[in-house]
């Protein structure tokens, strides 16, 4: 038991460190993929949440985008500051998520996945076409964050990232865990145990789309600028859905370590191989679902019981 | 195979890491250039045009060297995604230490990446082909270190006014579609605004999604309203669609206009000879245009025959116009870090702003624009498809041919 | 609204309903046989495209000859892509399949830009800009060949799903693999046919758009999107309920378009909408199984 929590304070504490203290070492270009790389941990952290209820979904470019707008007409029309904005856009991300959760509590597998997808889509149209209220294509300027200054914007989104993880530890500590797990292995089961599915999938709707929409409600703060193809970008429902399973799908630290592997990955590519950075990068994403299915954290597990003698082995499952 | 999954995995690992930590070899003899383009995604096939004009301005520039170094252009993808522009922005400023940023394509792109220069003071020199919009243009236009080589949106829109307003007999209504995004919208609304108070009527403004595999029902729908222009504002794919489609549904305005799409080598050879006949397109150059050497610098500013003649015999390819302003971005870069003797910022931007030359692009002098203080190329053009190739025709003092109007119906062609 | 408006609008609707065919009737066979959701299909019809361009291009074939080449090419890809890659993912999670094929769509669109740019490449031919007149409508040829196309293979299908032996095998897989292994139907080949047979028909579909508007290299995420909507609508592994549903999308958007203002731009929302509405009553399309 003392091992236990010796191997994860020590793991928690090495990280959170890291965390805290690296950024201030790095220059601008080092802080500013620090601030993707956690908007990445956010977006992929609270995808995995709905994956924990069995909810196969691609809407979460959707959620962030209500974020980005909201939060960033709050900021244009009403001259409120990014705290409270990006609280309003993580609610009115939560408030659409339950929603949707709702209307598509029937749907199952690849058709809940193709439906918030085109939900994105028509998202991004409805706020093309109404300009008077939304500026439209036109898109909304803001001014730059902390002035600019990218420590600070980096902790911000640090804590965005840190969010979704903890929930998610928190799921797993509770019984929301085995309730979860039960939808997930099957649902018509659970509802015969007297679940009440559909409270709990509505419930990881909205917990999920809340910490994107945070995530989403401090990206037009961040970049100073925000148009509908930026904020309803299909491309971030796919990361948010490549970088989990990559880390390893249900974990606490799958979608952390894809994130972070993913995005760095991704832009050594694309300061390596210029033009064909996106050709690797889509072979190297082939070669990966081939070879690690269940991802990087199902392999280091592997390979640490290959190695790691049993009484020390028991702190790691807790941590993961 | 578990020892290679291993590897593999290792070898993402520390390729990962290797990035992070700050590798910063300074090479003193080279002069670095950042240019921030969208090689991948879709603005793939633009920025390979514009990459082409700088690697040309590169080469030739080499061949004697500036301040008797090298210059060396660093390409770096964008994926047409703001948050990764501000990241190659920043490995550029500092990793590479680049003395400016030179080319560029899309308001997005740029909007975000001078964004991310607010907090730097002074802020980095640009020589910028990618920024249209006129929100950039009030928003960062007060900066001297930015130097915009791209026509804003109204110089483009009171040329084609102007246009419309010269053509006998003159069109009456113009119906006018746009794609749904920036670009789009933001020209059409100020075509609007223009055509208007010129006293057009404008009978409809409609937008639609650009790269749509099917523009009937937009056609359709202007055919039976029976402007005497349809003017649409989109890009190449919808250029070629919209050729294609008026044709299939035989619908047959006074005239079809469009913007500098219409006039690439891509989209004619996309719809063929015959079928862009009488189209007409604004545009700030084409190869066609008639320029003499600069008197300055005339082996890197030959005269526009010239020029054009070296650019396809090496690209095999006719230039784009975002070959030539890329190219002339670079060049004008270089010459301004000659002439100031140095790579300091504040004397190389001093130096650009005393050039007054002629270029194969056009007469090149930064001056201010509405609400930018350095601004180049302001003049432009309209040109129209005669016999499958292009006519300049407005305005009259570079015209290299009349105007034909009006369109004649599909069926009598 | 005019009478004369109404028809072109139905023209201009069913031309493009035979384009949404072609592209999602091949996507719905292989979820049905496989329980496969390709999103690497797009990129299926961008090859074919590209085919038919240099086909055309470097030996002056026509589309119409250069279809039986396109579906012979198509096919191999297809069969090669499943023995080589999606087999070995079969029995994994939905998500890994996904990815999967997602991955191999980033590689041939990038794959695509390097070998032939990101120009716009479209095929001139007599009839790929030139139309019927049939009293107040103009009919595209190039997009008629297309509706054309969309019947013939369609019926073929059919033909192949219902009168022959692989087509039994074919629904008998779709219906219950297990079931069909034990019957002695080898299992891996019906695969191998499904995906060949997807690729083939978007490769057909990228015939018709090299010849009635143009390709470059991401168009298949075009096509892809809207075919994933149309086969969800009909009934994933339903290619009655495909073409039904590609009839429907066609319709609405052609008429939404035409005679609605700003119609153009709203046209796709409300195929989304439509496509939530039906789910929400029939959570499996509209003839899906359940």
């Amino acid at each position: 038991m003392r091992r236990r929590v010796t191997v994860a304070t020590t793991g928690v504490a090495v990280l959170g460190l890291a965390c805290l203290g690296v950024p201030f070492l790095l220059g601008n270009y080092g802080l500013h993929l620090l601030v993707l790389v956690s908007m990445y941990v956010a977006l992929s952290a609270s995808w995995n949440i709905l994956t924990l209820a069995g909810q196969l979904t691609l809407g979460h470019a959707g959620f962030f985008g209500v974020g980005a707008y909201t939060s960033a007409l709050l900021a244009l029309r009403l001259g409120v500051p990014f705290p409270l904005g990006m609280a309003g856009g993580a609610v009115g991300a939560a408030i659409l998520a339950a929603g949707v959760g709702f209307i598509c509590l029937r749907l199952r597998g690849v058709y809940l996945a193709i439906a918030t997808l085109s939900l994105v889509e028509a998202l991004k149209i409805v706020v093309l076409n109404v300009p008077d209220f939304t500026e439209g294509p036109i898109g909304i300027t803001l001014s730059p964050v902390f002035r600019g200054a990218r420590l600070p914007a980096y902790f911000v989104m640090l804590g965005v990232a840190i969010l979704p993880v903890l929930a998610t530890v928190w799921i797993k500590r509770s019984k929301l865990h085995v309730i979860f797990g039960s939808i997930r292995e099957d649902e018509g089961a659970a509802q015969m145990l007297g679940i009440n599915t559909t409270a709990y999938k509505v419930f990881a709707f909205a917990l999920s789309a809340f910490f994107a929409g945070l995530a989403g409600g401090f990206y037009p703060h961040y970049i100073t600028y925000t148009v509908p193809d930026t904020a309803f970008n299909i491309g971030l429902s796919i990361e948010a859905q490549i970088m989990p399973i990559l880390g390893g799908l249900y974990t606490v630290a799958g979608p952390v370590v894809g994130a972070v592997v993913l995005t760095l990955v991704g832009e050594y590519l694309r300061t390596t191989f210029g033009a064909a950075n996106l050709l690797i990068y889509g072979i190297a994403m082939v070669l990966v679902i081939l070879w690690f299915p269940d991802g990087l954290v199902g392999l280091g597990r592997r390979w640490w019981q290959a190695r790691v003698p049993v009484p020390v082995r028991e702190g790691v499952a807790d941590v993961r | 195979m578990r020892k290679m999954t291993m590897a593999v995995g290792l070898g993402l690992l520390f390729g990962s890491l290797g990035m992070v930590l700050p590798v910063a070899w300074a090479a003193e003899e080279e002069i670095r250039i950042g240019a921030v383009w969208g090689l991948t995604g879709p603005q793939a096939g633009v920025s390979q045009e514009g990459r082409r004009g700088m690697e040309m301005a590169q080469d030739l520039l080499n061949k004697k060297g500036v301040l008797g170094r090298k210059i060396r252009v660093i390409f770096e993808d964008d994926k047409a995604d703001p948050a990764v522009a501000v990241s190659a922005a920043e490995k550029l400023i500092t990793q590479d230490k680049v003395v400016a940023f030179v080319g560029g394509v899309g308001s997005t792109i740029c909007n975000a990446m001078l964004g991310a220069f607010e907090k730097y003071t002074p802020k980095p020199l640009g020589t910028l082909t990618g920024c249209g919009a006129t929100t950039i243009e009030q928003r960062f236009g007060k900066e001297r270190g930015y130097f915009f080589v791209h026509p804003w949106e109204y110089y483009y829109q009171t040329t084609m006014r102007d246009f419309l307003l010269s053509v006998t007999p003159r069109p009456q209504t113009v119906f006018i579609a746009h794609e749904d995004r920036l670009y789009g919208t933001s020209h059409s609304k100020m075509a609007e605004e223009y055509f208007k108070e010129a006293g057009f009527k404008v009978v409809a403004r409609e937008s639609f999604k650009s790269g749509a595999p099917d523009l009937t029902p937009l056609l359709t729908r202007a055919k039976a309203m029976n402007p005497d222009v349809f003017y649409w504002i989109a890009y190449g794919a919808d250029a070629v669609l919209v050729t294609k489609q008026g044709k299939e549904l035989n619908f047959n305005p006074r005239m079809y206009a469009s913007t500098v799409q219409l006039g690439t080598q891509e989209y004619r050879d996309a719809v063929g000879k015959g079928n862009a006949e009488t189209f007409v397109g604004i545009t700030v150059w084409e190869p066609i245009a008639a320029f003499p050497a600069s008197k300055e610098w005339p082996e890197v500013f030959p005269s526009t025959r010239d020029w054009v003649r070296d650019y396809t015999t090496r690209f095999k390819r006719e230039p784009h116009y975002y070959s030539i302003m890329s190219y002339v971005a670079l060049v004008a870069t270089a010459k301004g870090i000659e002439a100031a003797g140095s790579l300091e910022r504040d004397r190389v931007l001093g130096a650009m702003e005393k050039i007054n030359t002629m270029t194969p692009m056009g007469p090149l002098k930064f001056s201010p624009s509405k609400f930018a203080v350095n601004h180049a190329f302001k003049q432009m053009m309209i040109f129209q498809w005669q016999k499958g190739e292009k006519v300049l025709v407005f305005p009259r003092d570079v015209a290299s041919g009349m105007l034909m109007h009006p369109f004649p119906a599909w069926t009598q062609r | 609204m005019s009478l004369a408006l109404l028809a072109q609008a139905t023209a201009n609707g069913l031309s493009l309903a035979g384009l949404y065919a072609l592209v999602s009737v091949g996507l719905t066979l292989v979820f049905g046989v496989m329980r496969i959701l390709n999103f690497a299909h797009g990129e299926f019809v961008m090859l074919g495209a590209y085919a038919s361009f240099w086909l055309f291009t470097l030996w002056g074939l026509d589309p119409l000859a250069s279809l039986a080449v396109v579906l012979v090419l198509m096919t191999g890809l297809g069969a090669l892509i499943q023995t080589t890659l999606v087999k070995r993912v079969l029995a994994a999670p939905h998500l890994n399949q996904i990815l999967l094929t997602f991955g191999i769509a980033v590689t041939f669109q990038n794959l695509a830009l390097l070998l032939w740019t990101g120009d716009l490449r479209a095929i001139k031919v007599w009839y790929s800009a030139s139309s019927l007149t049939l009293g107040p409508v103009s009919l595209s040829l190039g997009r008629t060949f297309g509706i054309g196309l969309a019947m013939i293979l369609t019926g073929l299908l059919y033909l192949l799903l219902f009168r022959t032996e692989y087509g039994r095998a074919l629904r008998a897989v779709a219906q219950d693999p297990e079931a069909a292994l034990v019957m002695g139907i080898p299992i891996q080949r019906v695969y191998i046919l499904a995906m060949a047979i997807g690729a083939a028909y978007a490769g057909a579909a990228g015939v018709v758009a090299s010849v009635s508007m143009f390709t470059y290299p991401l168009i298949g995420f075009l096509f892809g999107l809207k075919a994933f909507c149309v086969v969800i609508l009909g009934g994933l592994g339903s290619v009655f309920g495909a073409t039904v549903a590609s009839l429907i999308l066609g319709l609405v958007e052609s008429f939404v378009g035409t005679f609605f203002a700003q119609g153009s731009s709203w046209a796709e929302a409300i195929s989304f909408v439509i496509l939530l509405l039906v789910l929400l009553l029939r959570p499996k399309g509209l003839f899906g199984v359940e």
